[in-house]
């Protein structure tokens, strides 16, 4: 709970920071501009940084290196069950909802 | 983008295999996985809250659409915890592990890092399910629009739907659907660092 918390905070506080550079740079000019073009680069170098980090505690772990070629079919099924099980969902709610199959809503 | 992490991913997972023993910047970072992974994640969390502050349009047009906009990611949310917890009759996995994995929602950079401390096993298994979630919603996503409903269409690439899977979504759909589907991806989204956490703390 504790580590949800401090996670959600953190992004809860870039989510504040965006809104007011935002503001500012609509204020005045571009002044913020190097963070709108910087933070993609940053998101795609973190993300690698965290699959390789993650990509070496999964080859040495000697178990689930071992059971790499069986895991797939594990993720495979539980990929598709939860896919089919939210289209239904989805599915079903549109309908009580009354929107029809383009997403318009009908007139009761 | 899928092929250069596919490509860390495997890179890693050679290091991993290989170089623990022979090289001692791996050694280092195998054994400061837990710490390593922490730091990478706060500040992918917080680079991703600037970019979704900064877009500010996402929100007034949340509001314009409606509360209805909102109450479809929910089903989309329940309906992957539903499927993926059916799955774990099928397999020697925890209930809650398996809805764990799905509850990546396709966020196959995030939801494998949030589980790699509870299992290597199961964070390896999620990653594989994510980044099959988000191609499979490629394949997926024009077939469910024609056949089944436009925003149902909108549900299957979960968390990717407001980015990768966006242009294949207008393509497939309508413009009045791409609410749809940034509310769906930004609220399954932000979810995934809530859901996880609280799914593996049983």
């Amino acid at each position: 709970m504790a580590y949800t918390a401090k996670l959600l905070s953190i992004m809860a506080v870039g989510i504040v920071v965006g809104i007011l550079v935002n503001k500012n740079t609509k204020k005045t000019g571009n002044k913020f501009e190097w963070l709108t073009k910087t933070s993609g680069k940053i998101q795609t170098m973190v993300v690698i940084y965290l699959l390789f980090i993650l990509g070496t505690r999964i080859g040495s772990d000697e178990q689930v290196f071992a059971e790499l070629d069986r895991l797939w079919i594990v993720a495979l099924v539980i990929t598709m069950a939860a896919m089919a099980v939210g289209v239904l969902l989805v599915h079903l709610l549109r309908k009580a909802l009354k929107f029809d199959k383009e997403g318009v809503k009908m007139d009761d | 983008m899928t092929k250069i992490i596919l490509a860390t991913v495997a890179f890693g997972i050679l290091c991993g295999r290989f170089g623990v023993e022979n090289i001692g910047i791996i050694q280092w970072i195998v054994e400061n996985n837990g710490l390593l992974i922490d730091w990478g994640l706060y500040v992918l969390l917080f680079v991703v809250g600037l970019d979704m502050g900064r877009n500010d349009t996402v929100f007034s047009d949340m509001k314009k659409a409606g509360w209805r906009i909102l109450v479809f990611p929910v089903a989309t949310i329940i309906g992957t915890l539903l499927g993926a917890a059916l799955v774990s009759f099928l397999f020697p996995y925890k209930i809650n592990e398996c809805m764990a994995i799905g509850a990546g929602f396709g966020w196959y950079s995030l939801a494998p890092v949030l589980l790699a401390e509870y299992s290597s096993m199961i964070s390896a298994i999620c990653f594989l399910s994510n980044v099959m979630r988000e191609l499979l919603a490629f394949i997926f996503i024009p077939i469910v629009a024609k056949y089944v409903g436009y925003i149902e269409s909108t549900s299957l690439a979960g968390a990717a739907a407001m980015d990768t899977c966006l242009g294949v979504t207008i393509r497939s759909t309508h413009e009045r659907i791409v609410i749809f589907a940034i509310a769906g991806g930004m609220i399954t989204g932000t979810l995934v660092a809530v859901i996880i956490p609280l799914l593996i703390s049983f």
